[in-house]
């Protein structure tokens, strides 16, 4: 089991500040495929810059399909860290995509929406696209456990005291 | 002509070939239409929360991606399809820990004329319990969605027909 005495208070700060940095700090994958976390006019806007190392087939060339997984699942996680009522840790249960469109070696955007936030349980949809929002590449949906911080930590006690 | 195909071979010219997986250091254990096992050697870029020191799920779902595609090029047989992953839905039993090496297994669950359906299984090396089990769909296309040259890019021994593949 991984060592749950840790501290997580990056988590508080970066949702309480509506900042993704430390977030993103603590999660080196997605940093490593490049995702960027920007805002529009609709809210959060989440971006898979090109790259030639997030590429499956080169000849094509198309995006790797696992890469535009791990995009969309990174993409859902650090929006539901962000939006939650209350600081909670994700655990993912169960991940599901669809492959509409091979993503080509240009930009891809990604929405993502919490369909539900209970207590212990969370439901994300992701939409990722290229050129046209209404064209979608892929679409993911996922279920999260939520774990309380005061659960997980062993200093979380000591700080909201 | 399918018995003379070295899959081990081919599907190794294939995770090298994709610059991702060829990035991740993703290797072939075994490979056949019977299934294929892969392997991904532990990299701290592969984490998803350094406070807690778990593999990122997007790892574990390419991980599960590449096993579950490599496995549909063997067990179509010779010369190979190109069939595009129609969906990939991943279960995560327990999450996967920093410092080890992740161990994938795929194979072919069924094969109809439109659609060929796969499952996968990913464990760590030095704890049998697994961490995560995949089923996907993949969509078999008209032969001429495959270009002729295809099977040689995959199975070719080098110098036959190689272009465009990436030698490690």
């Amino acid at each position: 089991m991984p060592d749950t005495s840790v501290d997580l208070c990056w988590l508080e700060q970066s949702r309480d500040r509506g900042d993704p940095a430390l977030v993103l700090e603590n999660m080196p994958y997605a940093r490593a495929l490049g995702l960027e976390v920007n805002e529009d006019e609709r809210g959060r806007l989440f971006v898979l810059p090109p790259r030639r190392t997030n590429l499956g087939n080169p000849l094509l060339p198309a995006i790797h399909g696992g890469v535009m997984a791990a995009f969309m699942e990174s993409a859902a996680i650090i929006d539901l860290m962000l939006s939650l009522g209350s600081p909670r840790m994700p655990a993912i249960i169960n991940f599901s995509i669809d492959y509409l469109r091979a993503g080509r070696l240009e930009p891809v955007y990604a929405r993502c929406e919490l369909v539900r936030e209970g207590r212990r349980l969370a439901n994300v949809r992701v939409c990722a696209w290229q050129k046209d929002e209404q064209h979608p590449v892929a679409t993911a949906r996922m279920h999260i456990m939520l774990a309380a911080l005061d659960g997980m930590s062993s200093t979380s006690a000591d700080r909201s005291a | 002509m399918s018995n003379e195909v070295d899959w081990h071979y081919a599907l190794t010219r294939y995770v090298r070939g994709m610059p991702h997986t060829y990035e991740a250091g993703m290797n072939v254990v075994s490979a056949g239409p019977s299934g294929v096992e892969m392997r991904l050697p532990w990299k701290a870029d592969f984490l998803g929360d350094v406070s807690r020191q778990l593999i990122h799920g997007g790892v574990i779902t390419m991980v599960l991606d590449t096993a579950c595609t490599g496995t549909v090029l063997c067990g179509l047989g010779d010369p190979p399809e190109i069939c595009p992953t129609l969906d990939l839905r991943v279960d995560h039993f327990r999450p996967a820990v920093a410092g080890q090496a992740l161990l994938v297994r795929a194979r072919i669950t069924e094969i109809t004329a439109s659609v060929v359906f796969v499952e996968g299984e990913l464990w760590q090396e030095n704890d049998q319990k697994r961490v995560a089990r995949a089923t996907g769909s993949f969509a078999r296309l008209p032969a001429e969605a495959t270009p002729a040259n295809f099977g040689r890019l995959l199975c070719g021994r080098p110098g036959a027909g190689t272009q465009g593949v990436k030698h490690a």
